[in-house]
């Protein structure tokens, strides 16, 4: 009798072992970049097309990226989260328009208002192919160093900005 | 009692069931290897890669995306033109490359704005003269393992792709040994004379009995 139970224990690990790869989101990849230098770039901003802008300038205090784009439906969810969160001046945060039209992101941060102390315009996506980026919106986090310690796909929550974010803003050393 | 022997269907029906639980554990597994979640799709997302990717290689080096958001732009600037053998290497990569978007999708057969960035870079890269390789590890390096559209067999991956294999054998051994042991495990039972004589008496058809106790 007990080595009849032995085929139904191998059958309760395998779904043991199913239920928890189902149970993930498939949508969700975890991204190679943590751990190694955010990628060098120099993109036109999107309020002054003239200026560029790159990674280097904000070397020595931690900054928060935030890809989006107007055509984005849930950038619209997780907007009024930045909009507090760059009202707590707690870190700079640096908005990039993901191959947008210049004038729809403008418009969009017009209507909906502007968290970012700066934003950028990748309108061919090439900067967010050397980030990874294959859906928007996704966060990054870059230390004072240049080193992308966190991402985050998908529109933000108040859990993943403090035990995500602010956890390792405050403390670098994680 | 009288234990019965495997019957002539059981065998084959067992193992038909070890494959099958184990191929469809391989293929949530895939999607479990260290870089990739699981793509939930089952048996069927095997057949992709070679399918659907022998079948869709017609994609256009211009062609705007085929759903493009309203306000997107795919800017479609100096793609190069390649050779035919640059063409086929291309056609190649791109058929060995996932798009993360539609994951069960090549970048070759899907019509994404990701995927067509993707193959535009691949174009460009090709036409700069970067090996394949090059290509693959550029991209691996921005979106993980699962980038590519089959595991790559290293250390991470070793267990997935060896993994069925092994756990087939391993049922297959405890399968040989449950069974001998089983056909040797029955001993002959002995009946005593009397029961044996009893017995064959019952047996004998009711016809039968009643003619010799007639006769």
């Amino acid at each position: 009798m007990r080595r009849a139970l032995i085929p139904l224990l191998v059958f309760g690990l395998i779904i043991v072992v199913l239920a928890l790869g189902l149970g993930r989101d498939p949508k969700l990849l975890p991204s190679p970049l943590i751990g190694k230098p955010v990628p060098s770039f120099a993109l036109a901003q999107l309020h002054a097309p003239e200026q560029t802008f790159g990674p280097e300038q904000l070397k020595g205090k931690p900054w928060v990226l935030n890809v989006w784009a107007s055509w984005c439906a849930e950038c619209r969810n997780e907007h009024p989260l930045l909009m507090q969160w760059a009202a707590q001046k707690s870190v700079a945060l640096v908005g990039l328009d993901y191959k947008d039209q210049s004038e729809a992101g403008k418009t969009w941060l017009a209507r909906f208002g502007n968290p970012y102390s700066v934003t950028l315009s990748d309108l061919q996506g090439k900067v967010g192919i050397d980030l990874g980026v294959y859906g928007v919106p996704e966060t990054f986090l870059i230390d004072a160093q240049g080193i992308i310690r966190y991402k985050h796909v998908g529109p933000l929550t108040p859990e993943v900005i403090e035990q995500k974010f602010m956890t390792l803003i405050r403390d670098p050393r994680g | 009692m009288i234990r019965q022997p495997v019957t002539s269907l059981q065998l084959p029906l067992l193992i038909l069931t070890l494959i099958s639980i184990l191929m469809l554990s391989s293929r949530t597994v895939v999607a479990q290897s260290p870089a990739s979640p699981p793509a939930a799709q089952g048996a069927a997302s095997a057949a992709n890669p070679v399918a659907g990717g022998a079948a869709a290689l017609t994609v256009a080096p211009t062609t705007a995306p085929a759903a493009p958001a309203a306000n997107s732009v795919a800017v479609q600037n100096a793609v190069p033109t390649l050779n035919s053998e640059q063409e086929a290497r291309f056609q190649r990569l791109a058929g060995d490359l996932r798009c993360l978007v539609c994951q069960n999708q090549s970048i070759a057969e899907s019509h994404a704005d990701l995927a067509i960035d993707l193959k535009n870079q691949v174009r460009d890269q090709i036409a700069q003269g970067r090996t394949d390789d090059d290509v693959r590890r550029f991209m691996v390096d921005r979106y993980g393992d699962f980038v590519l559209y089959r595991p790559p067999f290293n250390a991470r991956t070793v267990a997935l792709w060896v993994g069925p294999f092994l756990a087939l054998l391993l049922a297959l051994v405890i399968l040989v040994r449950t069974l001998s042991r089983r056909a040797g495990a029955a001993p002959p039972q002995e009946f005593d004379a009397q029961a044996l004589a009893h017995a064959l008496e019952r047996l004998q058809p009711a016809t039968v009995r009643a003619k010799d106790a007639n006769d």
